[in-house]
């Protein structure tokens, strides 16, 4: 039996590096008391996994854990019980009893919505939507001292606009081709979007089903609030 | 929302943002509108190690407790984030509120080791405080010491407006008292201050004024006013079974030194080596009730999702109740899937079948402190270990599958000769033989490991060895290089691996722990020129030392290698921590002729702790 816990993580916590998240969660499902499963020998440890970590610095509104269980607790006060374990700036949204052949939640992570935070692109929607209508771009940019070479477009699968201050891009955030978010913004800058880009955050994480449709890492099992 | 005092750039920037936020799992904030009193408590050094202190959060839960008081956190930044502080003027920040610590009523420093004392003149300036007491003004927080290095305040004296000499679980609730009532009736710094004096183990540096003989040595400690007590007694918590206990402990975010729950079982130690302050300071001997450990160890487990409990003691195998302690956290720990992190046992047929029960044994290493190689030395500095008890112990250990063995020795003890120091590379040839003849060769798995470890020796004040000289840094390096060419030349020398360790360091903690007022001012001058972090290899700058004292004309073999005579007034004397200075004299005496004492739970050596009437061990009358 597993269980995906969903979560959000905004204000001074985003400053807390991936590992330290792990760590926190560990032992908020100790304290909590859930009858999770462990490992054998000398130092058992919780069977915890997490989906595609998020950079230092940035909020989520869906990130995902996956915790595998003895037995299951109440499902209708979880996740009040699991937020009594946690600080602000971390929130448990919801918990999916997952179906029993959905993958493990690292390996079918396909892509990740961003939502970007603009002063104001009243005047520049055009130009953004001419942006990412290209069918190629190819992009250099330099992170950790190296140079890399990225065509975004395929990376990129879908952008909206959903205000005057505020964009929405779905883009690959698999193991193998996770698109980094700020590349993004780094490109709308070079291509001559004056508009500042002054935050932005993960809105949710998906898998594709047989189909390659998108779905939310949510949606594979049954969901309680 | 919760605020933070840097800016998104800089928390980017920095290494770890997390020491830095503050919002861990079980710290408390509080409407600062609501309390009287704002306490902030400091540990001078970077957060990872602040946070493993079990002082401060006993304390923080002691404080927060109280509802008049809100007491947060601060910590060394970082010097990556000390730049940036300032190069933008931007004000030291306790983590819960993030507000700045200038704004508090008291500034809680403690004094863990000798080398932090140039971290405590960088918070204070970070503060924006005025670095030297009498330079602050009615508007500036109070600063408090407290710790172990308060039991000499004197080399960093002139930073403090005041320390708590003790246990804080005992006086602090009538400091804050005394501090409500001087706040509302306005009085001066100066008029809390003197009260403050009043208090039992307060001590106020600018109300004692201290007169030196031409030599240097002290004269006297006079009172700078009239009506003050120029003797402070240290303050002792009489019942462990209902103080503060942090049984909600903070949790960092980001992994401390010390990434599990502590459990302290009892204070003070019966033991009695010649060496060891903290087992003169923490007298009597006072234990927790081991159904009160038993309930604290199950609350925190379960408050603070914790993976490891570890028993904290000077020495858990005089803990009464130890047995019964420990086959119960097995249980339970099991059960919880908690590890249980021993604590160095005195090695027999229980203490190795516990340990083979909660370690993994081709990982683990079994542990002696015979801290002396030949028999003679361990008298001298009565450490009850003999060559039998330490051969027999890795004999048991060898045949329950144990091939590990670490040793730790100190050099440079008093009346130490070439002898002893050969005595150490014998010891550790003796307890390898004792593999090769334990263990016949097919039952051999791998050859045996052993690793012996020196530190060098530096007289701490409240002992018997504050009389003697530390050795010179020529003496040390000496020692350390004699020591390693008679490992070598052992027959298994190649099973035997030595580490020591660094030397310049040791003779400013030797400076530092036997110091004066006087070396106020070399501190000052040292950090002006860049010293900080000195407990931090990578940062500790020697040279800018020797340039310090070379300014201020003091020379430091004064407070290392000087010879002390008997009758000597040392800087520490006007503080009295029940343990007598003729005790100390008698213990001191005895080293000298390798005469040992006993352990103080079998019979009583009349150190004079028993005045405070604490302890069930403690005799009523004088052996």
């Amino acid at each position: 039996m597993v269980l995906r816990f969903k979560f959000k993580k905004y204000g001074p916590i985003v400053y807390i590096g991936h590992l330290d998240i792990m760590r926190f969660f560990q032992k908020a499902i100790r304290r909590s008391g859930i009858d999770a499963s462990y490992t054998e020998g000398f130092s058992p440890h919780l069977k915890l996994s997490f989906a595609q970590p998020l950079s230092v610095g940035v909020e989520t509104d869906g990130d995902y854990f996956d915790l595998e269980m003895n037995s299951l607790p109440d499902m209708e006060t979880l996740v009040s019980k699991m937020n009594e374990q946690c600080v602000e700036g971390i929130e448990i949204l919801n918990v999916t009893l997952l179906d029993d052949d959905t993958g493990n939640g690292m390996s079918s992570v396909k892509a990740s919505d961003y939502i970007y935070y603009f002063d104001d692109i009243s005047n520049e929607k055009e130009k953004i939507e001419e942006f990412f209508s290209q069918d190629s771009y190819v992009f250099e940019y330099i992170r950790k001292d190296k140079l890399k070479t990225k065509d975004l477009m395929e990376d990129i699968y879908e952008m909206k606009i959903l205000d005057n201050e505020r964009i929405m891009v779905k883009v690959n955030a698999s193991s193998a081709g996770n698109l980094k978010a700020d590349v993004v913004t780094e490109a709308l800058e070079k291509y001559g979007i004056k508009s500042k880009c002054n935050k932005f955050k993960r809105r949710d994480l998906y898998t594709t089903d047989d189909s390659g449709k998108f779905i939310s890492l949510r949606d594979l099992g049954k969901v309680y609030d | 929302m919760r605020k933070t005092a840097l800016s998104h750039e800089i928390l980017m920037t920095v290494d770890k943002p997390a020491r830095y936020i503050g919002g861990e799992f079980n710290s408390v904030n509080k409407n600062r509108e609501e309390t009287d009193i704002r306490f902030c408590m400091c540990f001078p050094d970077v957060y990872e190690i602040g946070m493993s202190h079990l002082g401060i959060q006993i304390l923080y839960a002691m404080f927060n407790s109280f509802e008049d008081t809100w007491c947060e956190r601060v910590y060394s930044p970082w010097p990556d984030l000390d730049k940036i502080m300032r190069d933008k003027n931007i004000p030291l920040f306790a983590l819960e509120s993030q507000d700045p610590v200038k704004e508090f009523d008291f500034l809680g420093i403690t004094l863990q080791y000798e080398m932090c004392y140039t971290n405590i003149l960088q918070i204070l300036e970070l503060s924006q405080i005025p670095i030297f007491a009498k330079d602050r003004s009615d508007d500036d927080p109070l600063v408090i010491g407290g710790g172990p290095c308060s039991y000499n305040p004197e080399p960093i004296a002139d930073f403090f407006d005041m320390f708590y000499i003790g246990e804080g679980e005992v006086s602090y609730r009538a400091l804050l008292d005394l501090y409500k009532e001087c706040k509302n009736n306005h009085y001066s710094r100066e008029d809390f201050l003197f009260k403050a004096s009043k208090i039992d183990g307060i001590y106020v540096p600018s109300l004692i004024g201290v007169e030196y003989n031409e030599d240097f040595t002290i004269k006297e400690f006079i009172p700078l006013k009239e009506g003050v007590n120029v003797k402070v007694k240290k303050e002792v918590e009489t019942n462990l079974n209902d103080s503060y206990y942090p049984v909600k402990p903070i949790i960092p975010f980001i992994k401390a030194t010390q990434d599990r729950i502590t459990l302290e079982i009892m204070r003070g130690c019966p033991r009695g080596c010649r060496f060891c302050q903290a087992g003169q300071l923490y007298r009597p001997i006072r234990t927790r009730d081991v159904e009160v450990l038993k309930e604290f160890a199950r609350q925190m487990i379960e408050n603070s999702g914790y993976e490891e409990i570890n028993l904290s003691s000077l020495s858990s195998s005089d803990y009464p109740e130890l047995k019964e302690l420990i086959l119960y956290l097995i249980d339970y720990c099991n059960e919880k899937k908690v590890n249980i992190s021993l604590p160095s046992l005195r090695i027999d047929a229980f203490s190795l079948d516990v340990m083979g029960k909660v370690q993994d044994i081709k990982k683990s290493s079994l542990t002696f402190a015979p801290e002396a190689g030949s028999q003679r030395m361990r008298n001298v500095i009565n450490k009850g270990l003999t060559e039998e008890q330490i051969l027999e112990g890795s004999r048991l250990a060898f045949l329950g599958g144990w091939n590990k063995v670490k040793l730790y020795f100190m050099l440079g003890l008093p009346f130490e000769t070439d002898e002893d120091v050969v005595a150490i590379a014998e010891l550790c040839e003796k307890v390898a033989k004792e593999y090769y003849e334990t263990l016949p060769k097919e039952q051999r798995k791998q050859r045996v490991s052993i690793t012996a470890s020196t530190s060098f020796f530096i007289p701490k004040p409240f002992t018997p060895f504050q009389w003697a000289s530390q050795f010179s840094l020529e003496d040390f390096r000496d020692k350390a290089y004699l020591t390693r060419t008679s490992i070598m030349n052992q027959l298994n020398q190649r099973s035997i691996k030595y580490n020591w360790h660094d030397t310049d360091v040791s003779v400013l903690e030797g400076v530092f722990a036997r110091g004066d007022r006087r070396l106020s001012k070399v501190i000052y001058d040292a950090y002006k020129n860049g010293a900080i972090y000195d407990a931090w290899n990578d940062y500790f700058k020697y040279d800018i030392w020797l340039k310090s004292f070379e300014e201020n004309n003091i020379d430091m073999k004064f407070y290392t290698v000087r010879k002390r005579d008997l009758d000597e007034i040392f800087p520490w004397d006007f503080i009295d921590i029940g343990v007598t200075k003729e005790y100390l004299k008698r213990e001191w005496l005895k080293a000298a002729e390798g005469k040992t004492t006993e352990n103080c739970m079998i019979k009583c050596n009349g150190c004079g702790a028993n005045t405070y009437g604490a302890g069930k061990f403690c005799f009523k009358t004088k052996g």
